[in-house]
């Protein structure tokens, strides 16, 4: 059902099936006479920044459908609109999320493979797709996380930062389940806590893109083990406008 | 409650042509009993219509599993709901998006009356709403400001004072506080900084002529308004929300004096911060909203 139409983009919710389950999707479709029969998937990230990121997925997704894309945004399975709790939550399902919504990408768009722009998890989700089930095209990673490990302390640090001065007192079952800020189960922790995408064993995709808002040395590593399988691109955005100069680059090299 | 609720069965809910408006409609699985309202939830702030930390969806879920039609919903501009480009502000067109939203439910499930949920600013559109439409059965209103534009910035920082001070008493027994306090990583320092700023700067310092106590007589006019359409209202306030703070200087006074008794609740809800991050406060306040609307539905519009 189409919801919007900004700058002859066309915004459309939909459900999509994925073990068992419906995850809710938005399409951006180009408009008429702009199609160039790409097929764009956006992977976003969890928590506070699934919070924090949401508008500039939104105009990411336009600047995709705008350029003659098709592009897809969907909840993964216990977040946002679609159906699940916590404890449907887990790394095959979320990566069952990712190829349910990419085949069904493939058959809007009509194109044989899809490209993945991911913002930080959805980045490592994304590799991790392409790299064992696939196949993607081009996988633009923004600001990926490389280590879960590292991602699950500092979700968790942002999470007691957010409560320290509120008022909120976390009661023992809120400590079990809601370290990260939003709930998840210590099964699910520990599946994002083995996320290591310096151990990926296959290239993710046909060519990678690494972008990174500030210097790190995971990154650095990540661009160094990915150009060993496939050709890979490392940036760092500098500069006043950090996001809108990521989505230009994101969108120009996937599409170019 | 982020356990799996059964009983619901939801679609996607688009609403008006161009520049719809994006939604989920959740419907209870089975027919809803005759003259129940279908509840509205309108966007805290900028947060998406999932709500803050998900809080929307748990709520219409299990809303929904008590027999109440809901929908969560995008005003233009937020989340999915593409941005207006007629340049109106939006206090004065999301009002209006709300009640188109009101006429597309009426038509599709023949709702005659409906309880408008919102959070924080998403508390004062349905306040504004509920005054211009008599179709608005009820309100659960959580920690909304329910104060003018041009008051808001200086009794903000009053008020914020004030919930630092319930704060730190609060505190004044905790040795976790003081080692933080003691070692200058306690958020008072920064408070404090502020402060001492704000003494050098005089566009900082509030407005002395100022008159507390009382709203602005429009905004009485406004309460007043849903007092004589006898409008059952609940009013939640999170004991970690400023809002509590200004609703007890500025509003509660004018407004516990002209609203009907029986159709006003007021609720301060304990250990809990302004967007209620953890499930157990999603939890409580889950609980007395149903409560609420149980009442409010037996009761055919007065709980």
């Amino acid at each position: 059902m189409a919801v919007g139409h900004r700058i002859g983009v066309r915004r459309t919710l939909l459900y999509i099936s994925s073990g068992g389950r419906r995850v809710l999707a938005v399409c951006h479709a180009p408009p008429e006479g702009a199609r160039s029969g790409a097929g764009v998937l956006l992977c976003g990230p969890i928590g506070v920044e699934y919070y924090a990121r949401h508008k500039t997925l939104v105009r990411l997704g336009d600047m995709f459908a705008r350029a003659g894309a098709h592009c897809l945004r969907f909840d993964y399975t216990g977040c946002g609109d679609s159906e699940g709790t916590y404890e449907s939550m887990s790394l095959s399902s979320w990566l069952g999320d990712i190829a349910a919504v990419a085949a069904e990408l493939s058959s809007r768009a009509a194109c044989g493979s899809v490209s993945i722009c991911g913002v930080r998890l959805g980045a490592a989700l994304a590799a991790k797709y392409g790299a064992e089930a696939g196949p993607v095209d081009r996988l633009a990673m923004w600001d990926p996380v490389v280590n879960g490990r590292r991602h699950v302390d500092e979700l968790s640090r942002a999470h007691e930062r957010w409560l320290r001065g509120s008022f909120a007192r976390a009661s023992a079952s809120d400590r079990e389940v809601q370290g990260l800020g939003l709930p998840t189960s210590e099964a699910f922790r520990e599946e994002l806590r083995g996320i290591d995408l310096l151990g990926l064993p296959r290239a993710p995709a046909r060519e990678v893109l690494v972008l990174g808002s500030q210097s790190c040395e995971d990154r650095r590593r990540l661009v160094e083990h990915l150009g060993n399988m496939a050709p890979t691109e490392g940036h760092l955005l500098a500069g006043g406008s950090l996001a809108l100069a990521a989505m230009r680059r994101v969108v120009g090299w996937i599409l170019r | 409650m982020d356990s799996q609720v059964e009983g619901y069965v939801e679609s996607v809910f688009a609403c008006g042509g161009a520049g719809a408006l994006a939604g989920i409609l959740c419907r209870p699985e089975r027919p809803a009993a005759a003259g129940r309202p279908a509840i509205v939830f309108v966007n805290a702030g900028n947060a998406p219509r999932t709500g803050p930390g998900r809080i929307y969806v748990r709520l219409s879920r299990s809303f929904a599993a008590l027999g109440f039609a809901c929908v969560r919903f995008d005003l233009s501009g937020i989340g999915d709901s593409p941005e207006r480009r007629d340049g109106r502000p939006f206090r004065v067109y999301a009002p209006e998006e709300t009640r188109r939203v009101m006429d597309e439910l009426g038509q599709r499930l023949g709702v005659e009356e409906f309880v408008l949920f919102g959070i924080c600013a998403g508390a004062d559109i349905s306040f504004d709403t509920a005054c211009a439409d008599p179709r608005v059965a009820g309100l659960v209103l959580v920690n909304g400001a329910f104060v003018d534009g041009e008051a808001f910035a200086d009794l903000y920082h009053r008020a914020e004072r004030r919930t630092m001070r319930r704060y730190y008493r609060k505190r004044l027994l905790s040795p976790r506080a003081w080692g933080r306090l003691l070692t200058l990583r306690s958020k008072l320092w920064r408070h404090l900084g502020r402060r001492l700023r704000s003494l050098f700067d005089p566009d900082a310092a509030p407005d002395p002529c100022r008159k507390h106590g009382e709203p602005s007589r429009d905004r009485q006019k406004r309460w007043r308004v849903l007092a004589r359409r006898e409008v059952p209202a609940l009013l939640m306030f999170s004991e970690g929300s400023v809002f509590r703070d200004i609703y007890r200087s500025e509003v509660a006074q004018a407004l516990e004096r002209m609203y009907p008794e029986d159709r006003l609740r007021v609720v301060v809800q304990k250990a809990t911060d302004h967007t209620f991050t953890l499930l157990s406060a999603q939890e409580k306040m889950a609980a007395e909203v149903s409560g609420w609307l149980e009442r409010f539905a037996e009761a055919g519009g007065a709980p």
